[in-house]
C-alpha cells in the first residue's frame, strides 16, 4: 500500500471516526440480525447507503484546503498532471475511510465467523466494495476542490445518495451486475470472481473518469471513460443465469417439531428451528385439518439447476404432503410470524380475496372468511391488513360478519377435541372451500 | 537559461504583462515594482501554474510549449507563492515531503532532502511542528525549503519577505544568496532592502511593461550616499516617478 502522503492520520482521523460509526450504528440496528453471511452481506449493503455519502461528505470537507490559493498553485505547479494529485488524495482518502469501515465490521463479521452454520464471504466480493470506497472519497475529494466550502459537503453527500438510490432502484434491471453491491437473494448462486472484479474496475474508472474530467484532464478521463464501458459491457449481459449454484446452498436440512417436520435449503437453515416452533404451533391449532407427521419444503429454490436433484432425494411425495412454499421467507431476514401464520391458514382454509377498504361495500361473510377469522383470531393475527406486507384485510371495513356472528361463536366454542373431529369431518370440503354454513353445528 | 520572450498577460481588462522579455542565468534576480505591478503574475507564469495569453518561454533552447516540456521545467522549478501554502493536518515534515511528491522527487530520495532543506533553512527541530502552529517568518521559511525540495536550478520567490521582522529577514537575505550562488533565484519584492543585499540584476516592472533590465548597481547609479536610498532614486525615477523628498 502507498504510505500516505497528502493526508496522514492528522488529517485523515475524522474518515476514519465518521465511517467507522455510521457502519457501526446502521449495524448495530439491523433489526433481522440473524448471524449468517447472506445477512451480513445484506446488512452491510444497507450501511453502505449511509456510510457512502458521509465518507463523500467528509472526504469534502477535508479537501477544502486544497482549494484555498497556496496550495490550489503549489498543485497548479507541479509537475504531475492535473488530475494526479485529487486522485492521490481520493486514494488517500479511500485508505482511511476503508479502515474506518473495517474498524465498523470488524465486530459483525467475526461474530458471524463464529456462529454462522453455513457458508462464507465471497473471496473477491471486498473488491468492488473497495472500488466504491474510492469512487466515493474521490467524488467528495473533486467536490470539495472544486466547490465552494460551504455546500461542497453537502453536495458530495447528496450527490452520492442519489447515485446510490438510483443504483439500488435500477438494480433489478440492467444494472443488475452492475452495481457494485447486490443484496438480492443471490445465496443459493455463487458470484463469478471475475464479475466482482470488473464491478470494481468499473466503479473506480467511471469515478475517476468524472474527477478527471472536474479537473481539466479531458483526454484522460474521456480514455478512463472508454475504458470503463468496455468494462461495463460484458456486466450489463451476466444475469442470475450466468451465476453458478452453490451445491451446498440447496442442500436440504430437516427439524423435526412436535407435530410437524419442516426442510429448507441449508442457505435457510438458520431459520428453522423459528419456523418448525411456528409451524407446531399452527399444526396445533388446525388439529385434523392437517395431518400430523406432515413434512414442509421450503421451494424457493424450485427451478435453480441442482435443485429438483435434492428434492428428490428428500423422497418427498409433494401430492401428499401439504405443500407451503416461502417465498418471502428469503435468507437475509428473521422469519416474519405473523406472515408465515397467514401463509400456512392460507394453504389450508384458501387465500382470502385482497379487500379495498375504501371502495368496497362490504360483503355477507362466507364460511371460509368465518374460519379465517377465527384462526387470525386465535393465532393473535391483525384482521386490518397491517400484519405484514401485503396482508388481506379482513375486518368490518371489508366483510361483514354480522349475518354469520353465531357461525363463529359456535366455532369458537367447541372444545379442542370436538374442534379437532369436526376439521377432520369437514377437511377435504375446507381445504376445497366448498364447506357451508349448514357444516357449523 | 531561462528566456522570455514577448509575454503578455490580460485579466478582463487589465492588461497584467504586455510584451515582457528578458534571460535569466545564475544568481539572484530581483523584480522590483510596486503592488499590483504584475510580478506575481510573470511568476505564477514561470512556475507554470498559469499560461501567458502570448509570449514563449525556453529553458536551456527549449521551447515549453507542451505537456512533456512544461513538465521537465516544472520538475526542475521551484516556487515560492505569496501566501504561504498552508494545509491543515500536516507537519513541517509532512507539508515538505507533500511538495516534493508533486515535484516527482524520488520516495527514497524524501529523507534526505527534507534533512536537507530544513538544516537550510534552520527548522530542523520544528520538523514534526503543525503547519498551523508556525509564525508567519517560520511559515516562510518552510516555504522556501519547499522550494528548495527538488533541488531546482530555477527558484522563484514571491515576496519571500513579505512580513518578516529584521531578524529574520537577514536570515531570508542569506538564505536567498547561498541559492543564489549555484541556481538562478528570481525574486519578487516592494522592498529596496531586499534588491540592495541580495540582487547581483534587478528588472523594475510597472504597470505590466518591463521599464528597467539590469545590473543593481546600475539601477543605484554612483557610489556616493546610501545604497538603498540610491536604488529608491533609481526606482522612481524609471517608473516615472518624483524622486525628489
Amino acid at each position: 500500500m502507498i504510505r500516505p502522503v497528502l493526508v496522514p492520520w492528522r488529517r485523515g482521523w475524522p474518515l476514519v471516526a465518521a465511517v467507522a460509526a455510521t457502519q457501526t450504528v446502521v449495524l448495530a440496528w439491523w433489526e433481522s440480525w440473524v448471524g449468517s453471511w447472506s445477512a451480513t452481506a445484506a446488512a452491510l449493503g444497507q450501511a453502505l447507503i449511509v456510510t457512502g455519502p458521509v465518507a463523500a461528505a467528509v472526504a469534502a470537507w477535508m479537501a477544502r484546503a486544497e482549494r484555498s490559493g497556496g496550495t490550489k498553485l503549489l498543485r497548479l505547479a507541479s509537475s504531475r498532471a492535473s488530475h494526479v494529485p485529487v486522485l492521490r488524495m481520493g486514494y488517500e482518502c479511500s485508505v482511511w475511510a476503508g479502515s474506518g469501515m473495517l474498524l465498523g465490521v470488524a465486530v459483525p463479521v467475526i461474530w458471524t465467523a463464529r456462529v454462522a452454520e453455513f457458508g462464507n464471504p465471497p473471496p473477491w466480493g471486498w473488491v468492488p466494495l473497495a472500488a466504491g470506497i474510492f469512487g466515493v472519497c474521490l467524488l467528495g475529494v473533486s467536490a470539495g476542490m472544486r466547490l465552494h466550502p460551504h455546500y461542497a459537503a453537502a453536495v458530495a453527500a447528496v450527490g452520492i445518495y442519489g447515485a446510490t438510490v438510483i443504483g439500488v432502484l435500477a438494480g433489478d434491471e440492467i444494472l443488475a451486475a452492475l452495481t457494485p453491491y447486490d443484496t438480492r437473494a443471490t445465496f443459493f448462486y455463487a458470484t463469478p470472481a471475475w464479475v466482482y472484479l470488473a464491478q470494481g474496475g468499473w466503479f473506480a474508472l467511471a469515478t475517476a473518469a468524472v474527477a478527471g474530467a472536474l479537473h481539466g484532464a479531458g483526454r484522460t478521463a474521456g480514455v478512463l471513460a472508454v475504458a470503463a464501458g468496455m468494462l461495463a459491457a460484458p456486466l450489463l449481459l451476466v444475469g442470475y443465469n450466468d451465476r453458478r449454484p452453490d451445491p451446498a446452498a440447496l442442500e436440504f436440512v430437516c427439524a423435526t417439531g412436535s407435530r410437524v417436520e419442516v426442510c429448507m435449503p441449508r442457505a435457510k437453515a438458520h431459520m428453522l428451528t423459528d419456523i418448525v416452533d411456528t409451524a407446531d404451533e399452527f399444526w396445533k391449532l388446525a388439529d385434523g385439518l392437517v395431518s400430523p407427521g406432515a413434512r414442509l419444503v421450503d421451494e424457493e429454490a424450485r427451478g435453480i439447476p441442482g435443485f429438483d436433484a435434492a428434492f428428490a432425494a428428500l423422497g418427498v411425495d409433494t401430492e401428499g404432503a401439504p405443500n407451503v412454499p416461502f417465498p418471502d421467507i428469503s435468507a437475509v431476514t428473521r422469519l416474519d410470524r405473523a406472515e408465515f401464520l397467514g401463509s400456512l391458514v392460507g394453504a389450508v382454509v384458501g387465500q382470502p380475496p385482497a379487500g379495498d377498504t375504501v371502495l368496497t361495500i362490504p360483503y355477507p361473510a362466507r364460511p371460509g372468511d368465518v374460519l379465517t377469522r377465527w384462526f387470525y383470531d386465535r393465532l393473535g393475527l391483525p384482521l386490518d391488513g397491517s400484519g405484514w406486507p401485503g396482508a388481506p384485510v379482513l375486518d368490518e371495513r371489508v366483510v361483514d360478519y354480522s349475518s354469520a356472528a353465531d357461525y363463529l361463536e359456535w366455532l369458537s366454542d367447541l372444545s379442542p377435541d370436538d374442534r379437532q373431529r369436526w376439521f377432520a369431518t369437514y377437511r377435504d370440503e375446507i381445504e376445497a372451500g366448498t364447506i357451508r354454513f349448514d357444516a357449523f353445528r | 537559461m531561462i528566456t522570455v520572450s514577448g509575454v503578455s498577460k490580460t485579466y478582463g481588462e487589465t492588461k497584467a504583462l504586455i510584451d515582457v522579455s528578458f534571460a535569466l542565468d545564475e544568481g539572484v534576480t530581483v523584480l522590483l515594482g510596486r503592488n499590483g505591478a504584475g510580478k506575481s503574475t510573470l511568476l505564477r507564469i514561470l512556475a507554470g501554474a498559469e499560461p501567458a495569453d502570448v509570449g514563449t518561454i525556453e529553458r536551456d533552447g527549449i521551447v515549453l510549449d507542451g505537456a512533456g516540456t512544461w513538465r521537465m521545467h516544472k520538475r526542475r522549478c521551484g516556487w515560492l507563492p505569496q501566501s504561504t501554502p498552508l494545509v491543515r493536518g500536516l507537519t513541517v515534515e509532512q507539508f515538505l515531503v507533500y511538495g516534493g511528491w508533486l515535484k516527482e522527487v524520488a520516495r527514497s530520495e524524501a529523507a534526505e532532502r527534507t534533512e536537507q532543506v530544513l538544516a537550510a533553512v534552520d527548522m530542523v527541530e520544528h520538523r514534526h511542528t503543525p503547519m498551523v502552529s508556525l509564525s508567519g517568518g517560520m511559515l516562510r521559511r518552510v516555504g522556501l525549503a519547499q522550494a528548495l525540495f527538488n533541488d531546482p536550478d530555477l527558484v522563484l520567490l514571491d515576496e519571500p519577505s513579505a512580513g518578516l521582522d529584521p531578524v529574520q529577514r537577514a536570515t531570508f537575505h542569506r538564505l536567498v544568496a547561498e541559492a543564489g550562488t549555484t541556481r538562478t533565484v528570481v525574486l519578487s519584492t516592494h522592498l529596496l532592502e531586499d534588491v540592495a543585499v541580495v540582487a547581483q540584476r534587478v528588472i523594475v516592472i510597472d504597470s505590466g511593461v518591463v521599464r528597467f533590465d539590469g545590473p543593481t548597481d546600475e539601477l543605484a547609479g554612483g557610489r556616493k550616499g546610501d545604497r538603498a536610498e540610491r536604488l529608491r532614486a533609481g526606482f522612481l525615477r524609471v517608473i516615472g516617478e518624483d524622486a525628489s523628498p
